[in-house]
């Protein structure tokens, strides 16, 4: 159950993306981010789609994994479909009492889910490719100029970095506590709403305290390997981009420039008016 | 009022990259007013076998039965409600009868106070107050927790008497079962003795069965009638400790020891000291010496 939520984590598999550079890994997404609010159609969302599907080929992970593991999102899904279905105004198709549903209100839902699926399997494609470790270094890598202006990359990177490590260590906790609250006869699956929050007490303390735990041990043994934060940090292992980072840059940039393209691509409607139009 | 196990197998994430067998076809019966020891080296799948007895987690393959009942298998053509609250009630009656006490049971403490905390149990079995209040009373007096303690919060209490306050939360639903895992790990010797020494008076006392996981050959030679060795997923030996103990050389080589008057034993017998049987603690240690030497 709580094992299916794979927000952040590593996913370990031998192939391409794998073992591409961190930093050529978040170049790439957040180019694919800023080129999914640029992206006008649907016939451009329905590219980037294929061309995610065929980034997910490449790097090995199961399809099932990645999706299994987006279900956290699925409320922000149906959120997003009702809210811009009944809010966009423009024609009417349908009118029961004071709800109305348009047909750009339609189009518009579809449109928003189409890219917010897009933009998490894009994300968690990067976390799933690398570990935290490698994420954190890449980061800290791509922000050093900002570090000229006195911004504390190193810290931040570092942050991130362990309230990654941090998920899944707290979703074993929640997981190991739950049993045994179930061993002792707690049920967190029937009841009504009230009693299942009131069943998630003999969870939720003992998780706090652990996490505070779990916390402060951290510190300690970062503290005793003597770690002191940038000052004089040298690593063992220095970034270096490789041939095929080189390569996959190159995709980036072709992959962008296309999909920027499709904002010429007449829109689904207008070919839809035009379909119709033939008949007419 | 055994708990047998067939052919139980039990995987972790299948299907992913990390899948891990964790048990492989094990067969096995827990009998009643048994002390059963656990042993295996770490990941050998201790934890996972008693998390099944008392159904946490499902076997993969394989049936589990208490009572003769099975654990998760029910009539034909039951409908799906039906059949998700019969699994459900099935599995609370389960949790009643075999109750669990986790490794490190003191992280799982939350209510204000250590009476509120034993009482957890009980009254999620919907038992009435007296009979709550009645039971908490009784079990700290099993653990040997002072009845002043009863409104202290257990955040308060030290690391042993918090394990004490977490095993009477167990015993409060009043198990046919108990089932401890690694009860004993990061206390000191005084602590781990009051510890399993009460165990084992309640056990005579209560005729109530004990499954005890343990790293301490010692502990489980001193206080089991019955060892189970485990090794990677597999059940390697079981039986009584004096004949499970004779396998030293294979116990060596799934990463486990015997207890060391065991083996000091046996260095003697290859010197040539005439001792009979194996031998399991200091005091038959003793004993033997003194037959020997006839003092
Ligand atoms: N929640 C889990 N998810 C994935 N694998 C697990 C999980 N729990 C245990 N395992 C794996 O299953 C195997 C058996 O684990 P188990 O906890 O049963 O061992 P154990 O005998 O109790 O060890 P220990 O003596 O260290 O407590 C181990 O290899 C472990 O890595
Ligand atoms: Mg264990």
């Amino acid at each position: 159950m709580l094992r299916d939520i794979t927000i952040g984590q590593y996913y370990s598999a031998d192939s391409v993306i794998h073992r591409l550079d961190p930093r050529t890994k978040l170049i790439g997404t957040f180019c694919f981010i800023v080129i999914l609010f640029l992206i006008k159609g649907v016939y451009g969302l329905l590219i980037a789609g294929l061309l995610l599907l065929l980034i997910v080929k490449a790097t090995k992970i199961p399809l099932w994994y990645i999706v299994r593991g987006q279900k956290s999102i699925y409320i922000l899904l149906m959120f997003t479909v009702v809210l811009n279905m009944l809010m966009v105004k423009g024609d009417v198709l349908v009118k029961i009492g004071f709800i109305t549903i348009t047909r750009e209100g339609i189009y518009t839902a579809v449109f928003m889910a189409m890219r917010l699926i897009l933009l998490v399997i894009g994300c968690s494609l990067m976390t799933l490719t690398t570990t935290p470790l490698q994420l954190t270094d890449g980061l800290e890598r791509l922000l050093r100029p900002l570090k000229k202006i006195k911004v504390p990359v190193h810290d931040i990177s570092m942050m991130m970095s362990i309230a990654l490590r941090f998920i899944p260590i707290l979703m074993e906790e929640t997981d190991k506590i739950m049993k045994a609250q179930s061993a002792r006869g707690a049920d967190f699956e029937s009841g009504s709403i009230l009693q299942r929050a009131k069943a998630l007490i003999p969870v939720l303390v003992p998780l706090v305290i652990s996490a505070f735990r779990r916390a402060d041990e951290l510190a300690t043994a970062m503290e005793a390997r003597c770690y002191r934060g940038d000052e004089g940090r040298t690593r063992m292992k220095e970034l270096k981009y490789q041939k095929r980072d080189h390569i996959a840059k190159l995709v980036i940039l072709v992959g962008c420039a296309g999909l920027y393209m499709t904002r010429f691509l007449p829109s689904i409607t207008q070919t839809f008016y035009a379909i119709t139009g033939l008949f007419s | 009022m055994p708990i047998e196990l067939k052919h139980v197998s039990y995987t972790y994430d299948p299907g992913l990259p990390t899948a891990k067998d964790a048990l492989k076809d094990v067969s096995l019966t827990f009998r009643e007013k048994e002390f059963v020891g656990i042993i295996g080296h770490t990941g050998s799948g201790k934890s996972t076998l008693i998390q099944m007895l008392n159904g946490l987690i499902q076997p993969t393959e394989g049936e589990i039965l208490l009572n003769g009942e099975s654990y998760y298998s029910f009539p034909e053509g039951m409908k799906k409600r039906q059949l998700k609250k019969a699994q459900a009630a099935r599995l609370k009656s389960i949790r009643q009868q075999v109750g669990l006490v986790f490794q490190y049971p003191e992280h799982q403490l939350f209510e204000m106070t250590v009476a509120k905390d034993i009482a957890f149990g009980p009254a999620n079995l919907g038992l009435p107050e007296e009979e709550i209040a009645a039971r908490v009373d009784e079990c700290m007096a099993m653990v040997g927790l002072k009845p002043e303690l009863k409104e202290k919060s257990p955040f308060e209490l030290s690391g042993g008497q918090k394990r004490r306050v977490a095993i009477a939360g167990v015993l409060a639903m009043k198990p046919a079962f108990l089932v401890l895992d690694e009860p004993t790990a990061g206390l000191d010797p005084r602590g781990r003795d009051g510890i399993l020494g009460r165990i084992r008076r309640l056990q005579e006392e209560t005729q109530i069965a004990v499954i005890l996981v343990s790293h301490s050959m010692e502990d489980v030679a001193r206080y089991t009638d019955r060892i189970i060795a485990v090794d990677d997923g597999r059940i390697r030996f079981d039986g009584k400790p004096r004949e499970v103990f004779e396998h030293a050389q294979e116990l060596r080589q799934m990463g486990l020891g015997i207890p060391q008057m065991t083996e000091l034993g046996f260095r003697l017998k290859e010197k040539g000291l005439p001792l009979h049987d194996t031998i399991l603690s200091v005091e038959e240690m003793l004993q033997a010496l003194k037959e020997v030497y006839s003092c």
